[in-house]
């Protein structure tokens, strides 16, 4: 079996108890938290014995442990139950509200990395010049800025003032191209600006780091080109911890930016998770945890994977 | 070569995931009225939910045999009309003649006994129609008769509470879905036709629709669908809704905040108006815990140390206005008695007084308020004020709705500030919550108790007023909860909307309504 293939495998098998490790914390501490799905349901409304009542048509009348192993059975079965209110498969749910996310996060992923590594390698090329000054400057403010006030005051400017770009509405980028990157463009820049800001001092850092080193040196000494010693030695071997810090990100996108979602009504797994938490609807809050999980341990096998194609030395076998 | 060939497939197969997922766009057609509302909703079955959007939108799809009129009283929807035995056991409804459903059936008496039975037997209402009705039964299609357990002046108001509201289904309807109502099927001027969650709920002209000739008013009389297409589109955030009706990417914003008020005044295209709301915010004392529960000194201090009129204008801008009595104002049976508010003007001294002679020592009370609407906790940061003035030490707790409803229904605080939203009589404002059957405030009043008896056996209207005379009396002596303010009911529509009644009560109503260029 290749290296690679074994070390995939691998990964993929590690994830079960990982998985299963997780499954009980998380079981446990939904239930642990205050608000009872059922109370939520009466909204206040019902009667002592009506709670009793919904308690038990819900199964939460049963042990904890038993309801546990159900669930379980029903995971591995490739069900992960269905809400407690609308009756909707959590899976559908997910499936559903996936794409609007991963559009969104991709988008300003895309946005992150084409302003923020050129900025941090200029950064570090010009250090201490102006350019450099204001990079930093501009990097601070983005960092300090919370997403949310950001995406409001984008849609006062691009939406109201310059009336360029719709507030609320969503097209999949699938059906319309161009009419879903425009309900895209805003809450994509909100959510990019942190990450590009990042991504930036990052790469900054890490340039300035190579760039002492003794094979940049060398590299010089042999009479390469500035241009060849920055992108292919200098960059490359910059990028390591960036992908490292962005996969993360990454992971925590995916599982719902919740606020941005919120805010510029988009579909997503973020206000999904918005919903399930302040209605305590216990199934799509257990099948969110493994969704999340599952999606961290794979973009941190896929950044492994990257790791190895920016160095060679990392490679496998 | 290898290595830069996964990469690629790599890039590929991610771009693909994310084309290939794509969900369906919104497409319009015809006249459509576009409702910026402040959040999606969470169940299409009004019997099963409480939920306060759910029937904003859904009351525009399903009708009740009776509704709320503009004033919030009772009145016919459904039904043609009405009468009661001497004995005031039996009510015997006709139905208006050949109303349709939108799945096209006609709507008989068969109809009223299915969706009857079907909240009796479960949901958050369940509990309270089986220990009301005693049996429901089909005289003939168009005749329902039902028999009270014991006499009930406020049946009719029950069944046009907005709560949980007791709308109609056609004959097996749930059953027919499956068990679980999962499409509403009704009689209302729009029929549904899809929920996209958090993006849109979408509702449509039905065509079939049999109009009532009677006045309009609140929920029934004469609607009319005049727009093909209704979006009610979930905006969370206020500042979005209001800029969302700004840019014209909606035709009406529900629930926006007292400076839009100001933010909007002369802006042309647009109105911002605010109504003081039939809401209103009260201050409810905990019985089962906590150091209100034998002292009414300390209770009546707290009503002496509250400024009302100081909350309106730190809160509401002045838009909302004081709540003088337990039901709100211009109601059938507000007198001058509830008129004449004892706490309508601050008393500090009063208040330190009763707080000396209730043994009060500096001790530390947590006032529990809901996090969301923003109002509550804003309202409870002026009252924390309020009662420091006279020397209590209270802190605020900010509680998100599941873990504020556990503490609720286990009667686990010392003061909680909530809020009553409408209700169509005011034996359900005062004894909903107060009389010694219901638990969440553990209030045992055998004297309050006997008031809410009389309040349900009476039948004549200058008794029933007698009756909640009393009852706010008491109210103001033993003081199980404090009535503090109205909340402004902030609404905006463009200038091509025509027809829009903004009303009180908060609800959205989609019929009258036209929608110009």
């Amino acid at each position: 079996m290749p290296p690679l293939l074994r070390n995939i495998l691998t990964r993929v098998v590690a994830l079960v108890p990982i998985l299963f490790g997780l499954s009980i914390a998380s079981f446990a501490l939904v239930h642990v938290i205050p608000g009872d799905p059922a109370l939520v349901m009466l909204g206040g409304e019902g009667t002592p014995q009506q709670v009793v009542e919904l308690r038990k048509q819900l199964g939460l009348d049963r042990p904890l442990h038993i309801r546990y192993l159900e669930w379980l059975g029903r995971v591995v079965r490739g069900d992960l139950g269905e809400s407690l209110y609308n009756k909707t498969r959590v899976v559908d749910e997910l499936i559903w509200r996936f794409p609007t996310t991963l559009s969104l996060v991709c988008l300003a992923l895309l946005i992150s990395v084409l302003i923020g590594v050129p900025a941090g390698l200029l950064s570090a090329v010009y250090r201490n010049s102006w350019v450099d000054h204001v990079a930093r400057l501009l990097t601070l403010v983005s960092l300090s800025l919370p997403s949310f006030w950001l995406g409001l005051m984008l849609i006062i400017l691009f939406s109201l003032k310059l009336n360029l770009l719709p507030i609320v509405g969503y097209t999949s980028v699938v059906t319309d191209l161009w009419s879903g990157l425009r309900f895209l463009i805003l809450p994509s820049c909100a959510l990019g600006t942190y990450l590009t800001a990042l991504l930036a001092r990052l790469v900054r850092s890490s340039v300035l780091e190579v760039l002492g080193q003794d094979y940049i040196r060398t590299a010089r000494a042999k009479g390469l080109r500035e241009r060849v010693v920055l992108f292919r030695h200098a960059l490359r071997n910059a990028l390591i911890p960036a992908v490292t810090v962005m996969g993360i990100n990454m992971g925590i996108l995916l599982g719902g930016s919740a606020v941005i979602e919120t805010l510029f009504v988009l579909p997503g797994v973020g206000q999904l998770v918005i919903t399930a938490l302040y209605n305590r609807d216990l199934p799509v809050i257990q099948g969110l945890i493994l969704y999340i999980s599952v999606l961290y341990v794979l973009i941190n096998l896929v950044v492994d994977l990257l790791y190895t194609y920016l160095d060679p030395r990392l490679r496998f076998g | 070569m290898i290595r830069r060939g996964w990469m690629r497939w790599f890039a590929a197969g991610f771009l693909g995931l994310v084309l290939l997922c794509g969900a369906p766009g919104l497409a319009p057609a015809g006249t459509v009225l576009k409702i910026a509302a402040d959040g999606d909703i969470s169940d299409v079955d009004l019997h099963m939910t409480t939920h306060y959007l759910n029937r904003v939108v859904l009351l525009n799809v399903y009708d009740m045999l009776f509704a709320l009129g503009e004033d919030m009283g009772p009145r016919p929807s459904l039904v043609d009309k009405y009468t009661v035995s001497p004995d005031g056991l039996v009510y015997t409804l006709t139905l208006r003649r050949g109303v349709k459903f939108h799945s096209g059936k006609t709507l008989d008496a068969k109809d009223v006994v299915y969706s009857l039975t079907k909240m009796q037997a479960k949901g958050p209402r369940s509990g309270q129609l089986k220990g009301l009705i005693k049996s429901i039964e089909a005289a003939d299609p168009l005749t329902v008769k039902i028999a009270l357990h014991e006499v009930n002046a406020g049946f009719v108001a029950t069944l046009a509470n907005p709560i949980a509201p007791a709308v109609i289904y056609p004959d097996g309807e749930a059953e027919r879905q499956g068990g679980t109502i999962t499409k509403p099927v009704g009689t209302g001027p729009f029929e549904f036709v899809e929920w996209r969650k958090d993006s849109v709920i979408r509702l449509k002209k039905f065509a079939g629709y049999t109009v009532d000739d009677r006045p309009t008013s609140g929920f029934t009389g004469k609607r009319l669908a005049l727009v093909d297409q209704v979006d009610f589109i979930p905006i969370r955030d206020s500042s979005v809704r209001a800029a969302a009706l700004e840019r014209g990417d909606v035709d009406v914003a529900l629930s926006l905040t007292q400076q839009d008020v100001e933010r909007y005044k002369g802006k042309p295209g647009l109105t911002v108006a605010a109504k003081p709301g039939v809401s209103f915010a009260d201050l409810r004392f905990g019985f089962k815990k906590g150091i209100f529960m034998n002292n009414p000194k300390l209770r009546q201090a707290v009503g002496y140390a509250i400024d009302k009129e100081e909350i309106v204008k730190a809160v509401t801008f002045g838009l909302g206005k004081p709540a003088p009595a337990g039901i709100p104002i211009g109601t059938p049976y507000f007198g001058s008695v509830h008129g004449n508010d004892p706490y309508g003007k601050p008393n500090p001294e009063k208040a330190k007084q009763l707080l000396t002679e209730a043994g009060y020592k500096g001790e530390e009370i947590i006032l529990d308020s809901h996090l969301q609407p923003s109002v509550y906790p804003e309202i409870a940061v002026v009252l924390q004020a309020q009662f420091q003035a006279v020397g209590m030490n209270v802190r605020v707790r900010t509680l998100e709705s599941a873990a504020l409803q556990t503490t609720w229904d286990g009667g686990e605080f010392a003061f909680f500030l909530s809020g009553l939203s409408p209700r169509p009589d005011a034996e359900i404002y005062y004894c909903q919550f107060w009389e010694s059957t219901s638990t969440s405030t553990g209030y045992k009043n055998a004297e309050y108790d006997r008031l809410c008896g009389a309040a349900r056996k009476t039948l004549k209207d200058d008794d029933r007023k007698k009756v909640f005379t009393d009852l706010e009396t008491l109210l103001r002596t033993d003081m199980p909860w404090v009535p503090l303010i109205y909340l402004a009911q902030v609404e905006g529509w463009r200038s091509n909307v025509q027809g829009w009644q903004h009303w009180s009560a908060g609800y959205a109503r989609a019929w009258n309504v036209t929608v110009g260029k």
